[in-house]
């Protein structure tokens, strides 16, 4: 979606503009939490209520432009206080299947990277809820520093400290393989 | 594959490892939970944006005036008290200038020829009680004249503000390295040996360094090196040692060790973006 349509709908703010919002963003909004939680039913909870917090609060969002990564930061944040809540820490149950992998491992070099890929996802999935935010926006929302610090409401220097240990982490996990 | 490559390839990866993560993920049915968020919208009335009461602000207002003046205060008791003896000195100058004045005036044309003496050598020593006692009655000498005072004002002045060793040594963490990266924040690590490193982040136009310290005074570069690796757990490579340097790999980061007033550091730099000359000009004495 463009982020000037994004900017429209946000700015109607009306039952038709939310659902357009709703079903554009449902889906990665969604899978961000479920990477947290690891559990469907917590996740269409946290789902439900990032999106209500989100439409209530738009008038919060100063560059309407970054609706998605803004709604990620809450979807996680919900996620990441409900895991708190339960004193629990699950990473590992319901993994995904792995899909989009390429099956055309015709040669050795894309069979490494295919494995390479497999290695960083699994990393991927033992980020802490902090790590795994600053790394959705950075590497998939491609947010800058500043970006990300006034979405998060922390300093730069902590978002530049928490993407370190994050790849740091995946670094870790790709060196013991 | 070159080193710039391979650092792309890293970021790529972690890229196409998330999306994949995000995309595997099967939601359920997005026409369910719309219902379900379109009725919980309108049951729940939205939230009225908070306001602050005037009074809220001024409170805080003042009570920021007041730690500011505290503060304040706090600071320029602790300038005073630590004040150089060059300005003392500039100040007991300028009292003994009046004085001496005031005092000659009194006194006529032949008696103030006389009076000079015990006057001038009482500014001498009372206004510099460290000043050897060679410089003290070179200034005895000279302090005759409000020009003399002056200049004996200023030789204090350079012999007080003159750089001693310490101020010539490099700061545990100097604002730049080199002229484009600033320094961001100290990285706390979890110590893994008795005497764990120092770690500091920079940040450049594009991308960001790592000076690391040593806490022990000169600590062998080759164990240096590998702390660093066992403090940041990455794998070191290609340790080299060339024109009093030691060069090393470690991670997706090139390394640059040198030492600076016995303290060992080192410098990271993302593989790609900084080769060993222009590491070698980081490392250069900075403040």
């Amino acid at each position: 979606m463009e982020p000037q349509q994004i900017a429209k709908l946000i700015e109607f703010n009306d039952n038709e503009s939310r659902r357009v919002l709703f079903e554009a963003y449902y889906r990665r909004t969604f899978a961000v939490a479920f990477n947290i939680l690891r559990n469907r039913e917590s996740t269409e909870d946290i789902t439900q209520d990032a999106f209500i917090k989100a439409f209530q609060n738009l008038h919060q969002l100063k560059d309407k432009t970054k609706f998605g990564a803004w709604l990620a930061v809450i979807a996680s944040n919900l996620a990441r206080n409900h895991l708190k809540r339960e004193k629990k820490v699950i990473y590992t149950a319901e993994l995904p299947e792995v899909k989009g992998q390429t099956d055309n491992n015709d040669t050795e070099a894309e069979a490494l990277r295919a494995l390479e890929l497999e290695m960083v996802r699994k990393a991927v999935r033992e980020l802490s809820p902090d790590h795994y935010q600053v790394i959705v926006l950075q590497f998939f929302d491609d947010l800058k520093i500043d970006e990300i610090a006034e979405l998060l409401k922390v300093s730069p220097g902590t978002v530049k400290s928490r993407l370190f240990r994050a790849r740091q982490k995946l670094a870790e996990v790709l060196e013991l393989e | 594959m070159n080193e710039n490559d391979k650092n792309q390839i890293d970021d790529n990866l972690i890229r196409r490892a998330l999306q994949l993560e995000i995309e595997s993920v099967e939601p359920p049915a997005a026409d369910k939970m719309w219902r379900t968020i379109e009725a919980r919208l309108d049951s729940t009335p939205v939230p009225l944006k908070k306001t602050v009461p005037v009074w809220i602000r001024y409170a805080g207002l003042a009570a920021a005036a007041c730690l500011l003046l505290l503060f304040g205060g706090i600071g320029l008791f602790r300038v005073a008290q630590f004040a150089s003896p060059a300005s003392e000195y500039d100040a007991a100058a300028e009292f003994m200038a009046v004085d001496e004045e005031e005092r000659l005036a009194a006194l006529d044309p032949a008696e103030s020829e006389t009076a000079e003496e015990p006057l001038d050598s009482a500014a001498g020593t009372e206004t510099k009680p460290d000043a050897p006692a060679e410089q003290q009655n070179k200034e005895t000498e000279t302090v005759t004249t409000a020009e003399g005072e002056e200049e004996s004002a200023e030789d204090q002045i350079t012999v007080a503000a003159s750089p001693s060793a310490e101020e010539n040594a490099m700061p545990l963490w100097p604002e730049t390295l080199g002229e484009d990266y600033f320094f961001s924040e100290e990285i706390f690590l979890p110590p893994v040996e008795e005497e764990p490193l120092r770690v500091a982040l920079y940040s450049g136009p594009e991308h960001d360094l790592l000076l690391v310290s040593s806490e022990a005074v000169a600590e062998d570069p080759f164990e240096f090196v590998e702390k660093i690796g066992l403090q940041l757990q990455f794998p070191i490579n290609d340790i080299q040692y060339k024109d009093n340097y030691l060069f090393f790999l470690a991670g997706g980061y090139n390394g640059l060790v040198f030492q600076h007033d016995g303290i060992t550091r080192a410098i990271l730099a993302p593989s790609s973006t900084l080769n060993k000359e222009q590491l070698i000009d980081l490392a250069a004495p900075s403040r």
